[in-house]
């Protein structure tokens, strides 16, 4: 469903002459699979995911998704995804409601469509109670629950979080990767970014851990404890970054 | 930018759901609804009645008046108006005003010439009450002296007419309604115009810059939508909103006038001014096409901010720079006839100003508008543009400090250093040049100019001989210097004698630069070296040198050459030298580029000045604009042609690179 394929993002710098955000990563994910994207801040996760929804063009390289290729079909790959960040992305002075038909008529239903959508993701979701209520007036846990339903407005097949946990309590922490993992069970495709390692071990099916721009290490989290001979995933983190700060091959 | 595949309906869903969105902001509303329906009212009920309330006060206020004299004197003119004044009998008025004891004095003088009276009134021309006092009293006294002159005359048996022989009448065919449209035909412009830029500039912030603060519009663009979907739907509501605060601020305004309230702070204005409908109509047509250019060049600016905030610091110059077309409308003598009606929104404040004025011209009404519409689609593709650039798309805040905003951008600290230069040219040496000429010239150009030329550089993190082309020149870019200096040479007298035909340079600003370059007084060879040699070295070290090759850095080869040209032309500080000036900047420009070395464009740039210096004159009477032109044309094609036959063939191009980075 995500076929990447030695993607590349390089940012133009005077000083530095260039900066390769991302450098030459490969992946697959799955139908069906929680696919884990684990790296610190500035690993180039959030390039990765923006690159995958066609925000930015890849340097060189490029990612086929839902049958669609990022750089000549970027219309299709958008009505392939739906996108979440931490930020949410909710307008403010718009009520739950109101950005659910905005969202369904955006991607191309018509008014009565819209509606009845809207009206399925609040059941859905839970979000009934304030559906009228506008976005600056609800909790972070609430607004969330809004961002899940407004990514998923049109069902689409690929699912991409970048981080949506961050800055979330742990009861809103908790629905939210729920949520994720519900969209397992009705098989999406989940490219999942994080730097949280209890989340990602909990989560993902597999993972590719990401450090600098590159992967340093790709597999299920059992592939990764026999790579490295360490259980937890925050040893085997901090093992491989590590092993790329000290030149150790990738 | 592909316009088929725009999906109407798209652009319709977008529309409506900013509209939702604008007018749930209280910030908007203000400055897009309120302020524009309440600022003539306020006028009326507020600026106006209160100055009409001081005007009332004033003719009440009671002045205290020093006198030094007979005081008798005084009140043959005064009669029994003295209530207003309350006079202090003293021997020494300057020391009463100086202590502040009155607010104006009067000597009386008597018997310096037979039967005459002469009355001093002495006063400060810098208190207010000073010099109103004074202005009442000499009002009175010159009425009374008007009734007492006829009174003598009479008691003399001499007829009126024998002191004014000579009757001079001013007749004004004015009516009231042209008279008020004449008095508001300056406000008015420059009223909407701000109105305007009020109604469009909060939106557009809040459209993208507060969508991107907000995490909504990263959102947006990874929809379905397409990017110039997005771009027409935002644009949309900005205009949308600039014209509603145009069509209520001229509603505001129409039944304002229709109900003759306007009272305006003005005393030429007549208070009984009515507006027609065809009026508004026509000021209405005339904002449009300017509604539209503010909108997509706020679209712009929003879309390069990476928040709220900077989006409001990135307004300032913008609504600056709106307000200074509009002070034409103050200016004398201007009217739509002239140059003015190719500059963007001045030509609309003048066409506006002439309509409300009652000379509606229909050949310059239509020139305006068809000008500022082509200038506004120019603008517009340029937004949409600006939305396409990966950088404005991800300029967001984070932890406070971009990651883009952390890298010295060449370009901006190239603009930034050069503001820096041109303020100190224009407030330090302009004034030492003015007070000692060749000195002053000569300080700018060796000192501050080489000095900014090493410093930009070194700013930039950029190494310094590369930067500024200080490569040795070959033999083929030394030859084309002899086509290139008589093509400058042409093409500087052509852009002359146009800015002749459309805006001739006063006199006394041509006997000035002649004085200065030519009946200087100094010998040949130092008149070269300060006028010629100098700004050829150290000019290019900076213009072509410094700030082209920081810009190449960053963009393309032709817009360094212009950016260049432009931040030279204007460091000539004349509006009459701008255009001649970005010619020879362009082409000393692309010498430079195409050489790969600035010693040509120095060589052409001192030879120029020299050449220009010496026999300018003479050369431009010799010469029609018609053999100027062709002469301009096949010399700067030639010596272009060399130019870039040397550029794509030299063996040590990949040595040399355009680039430094």
């Amino acid at each position: 469903m995500i076929q990447v394929k030695e993607i590349t993002k390089i940012f133009k710098d005077p000083q530095r002459k260039e900066f390769r955000a991302v450098d030459g990563i490969s992946f697959e994910c799955r139908p069906g699979e929680i696919f884990g994207l684990l790296g610190p801040n500035g690993a180039g996760k959030t390039t990765t995911l923006r690159m995958l929804s066609t925000l930015l063009t890849p340097s060189s390289g490029t990612a086929v998704i839902n049958g669609f290729d990022i750089r000549h079909e970027p219309d299709r790959v958008r009505a392939s995804i739906g996108f979440l960040s931490s930020t949410t992305g909710l307008y403010p002075r718009l009520t739950p409601r109101e950005i659910l038909v905005f969202f369904g008529r955006l991607n191309g239903y018509s008014a009565d469509r819209a509606r009845q959508r809207a009206e399925e993701l609040i059941d859905v979701h839970g979000i009934r109670e304030f559906a009228q209520v506008r976005c600056e007036k609800l909790s972070s846990g609430m607004k969330q629950k809004v961002s899940i339903a407004r990514a998923t407005v049109t069902d689409p097949p690929v699912l991409i979080f970048d981080e949506p946990t961050v800055g979330l309590d742990v009861l809103a922490a908790a629905q939210t990767l729920k949520a994720v993992q519900d969209h397992r069970l009705k098989g999406k495709c989940i490219l999942y970014s994080t730097h949280i390692m209890s989340e990602a071990e909990k989560l993902c099916d597999r993972i590719a851990i990401i450090h600098q721009g590159r992967i340093a290490a790709i597999g299920s989290l059992d592939a990764l404890r026999n790579q490295t001979g360490h259980r937890y995933l925050e040893d085997i983190f901090i093992s491989l970054i590590d092993g790329s700060i000290n030149g150790s091959p990738l | 930018m592909n316009l088929r595949h725009i999906r109407l309906d798209q652009i319709g869903v977008i529309i409506r759901k900013e509209l939702l969105e604008t007018i749930r902001e209280s910030k908007i509303l203000l400055t897009g609804v309120i302020l524009p329906l309440v600022i003539y009212p306020l006028l009326i009920f507020g600026i106006s009645t209160f100055q009409n309330f001081q005007a009332e006060k004033l003719k009440h206020r009671e002045y205290r008046v020093g006198i030094d004299g007979n005081r008798e004197e005084l009140d043959v003119f005064l009669k029994d108006s003295t209530n207003r004044f309350s006079f202090l009998e003293t021997d020494n008025v300057y020391g009463m005003l100086h202590e502040q004891a009155a607010d104006f004095g009067i000597e009386i003088l008597t018997g310096r010439h037979a039967n005459t009276l002469e009355f001093w009134l002495i006063f400060s021309g810098s208190d207010e009450d000073s010099m109103l006092g004074q202005n009442a009293l000499a009002e009175l006294m010159t009425k009374h002296r008007s009734d007492w002159i006829r009174g003598e005359l009479v008691r003399l048996g001499i007829p009126e007419s024998a002191t004014s022989p000579v009757t001079i009448t001013a007749r004004d065919l004015s009516t009231p309604e042209t008279r008020s449209g004449f008095s508001l035909g300056k406000i008015i412009p420059f009223l909407l115009i701000m109105i305007l830029v009020g109604g469009c500039s909060y939106t557009a912030i809040d459209l993208i810059a507060g969508e991107k603060e907000r995490g909504c519009f990263e959102t947006l663009l990874v929809s379905s939508v397409k990017r110039e979907e997005v771009i027409f739907g935002k644009f949309s509501i900005v205009f949308i909103a600039g014209i509603v605060s145009v069509i209520l601020n001229l509603f505001s305004m129409y039944i304002t006038m229709k109900l003759g309230l306007f009272r305006p702070a003005d005393t030429t204005v007549e208070s009984g001014f009515r507006i027609e409908p065809g009026t508004i109509l026509l000021v209405f047509v005339c904002l449009l096409p300017i509604a539209v250019l503010f909108s997509a060049l706020l679209i712009q600016f929003a879309t390069r901010a990476k928040s709220y905030q900077h989006g409001q610091i990135m307004l300032l110059p913008f609504s600056l720079g709106a307000i200074l077309p509009c002070l034409v409308a103050f200016m004398p003598g201007l009217h739509s006839d002239s140059f003015l009606i190719a500059v963007p929104v001045a030509n609309a404040v003048i066409v506006i100003k002439e309509i409300m004025e009652g000379s509606f011209h229909l050949p310059a009404f239509l020139l305006t508008n068809i000008a500022n519409l082509f200038y506004s689609m120019v603008f517009l593709r340029m937004a949409v543009r600006a939305l396409g650039e990966e950088e404005s798309l991800v300029r967001v805040v984070q932890d406070g400090v971009s990651r883009f905003e952390m890298r010295r951008d060449p370009v901006r600290t190239g603009l930034i250093g050069f503001s820096i230069i041109w303020l100190m040219m224009y407030f330090v040496m302009a004034p030492f040049q003015a007070h000692m000429p060749v000195t002053g010239l000569l300080v700018t150009l060796w000192g501050l100019m080489l000095f900014s030329a090493w410093m930009l550089p070194r700013l930039l993190e950029l190494p310094l001989r590369p930067t500024l082309r200080l490569n040795p020149p070959r033999l083929l870019s030394l030859l084309a210097l002899v086509f290139a200096l008589p093509g400058t040479m042409f093409a500087a007298m052509v852009i002359i004698r146009i800015q002749e035909m459309i805006m001739p340079m006063p006199e006394v600003f041509s006997e000035a630069f002649r004085d200065l370059l030519v009946d200087n007084n100094l010998p040949l060879w130092l008149s070269l070296f300060v006028f010629a040699v100098s700004p050829g070295i150290c000019e290019e070290l900076l213009f072509r040198g410094a700030l082209m090759g920081g810009f190449a850095t960053r963009v393309s080869m032709h817009r360094a050459v212009w950016l260049s040209a432009v931040c030279f032309a204007l460091m000539h500080f004349s509006v009459f030298r701008l255009a001649p000036t970005l010619v020879i900047g362009l082409i000393l420009g692309y010498v430079a580029m195409l050489s790969r070395s600035l010693f040509p464009a120095m060589i052409l740039h001192a030879v120029y000045n020299g050449v220009m210096i010496q026999s300018g004159e003479a050369l431009a009477e010799r010469f029609s604009i018609g053999m100027a032109t062709a002469g301009a044309i096949i010399f700067l094609f030639v010596s272009l042609l060399m130019l870039r036959w040397d550029y794509r063939n030299r063996s040590d191009r990949h040595e040399v690179s355009d680039r430094v980075a």
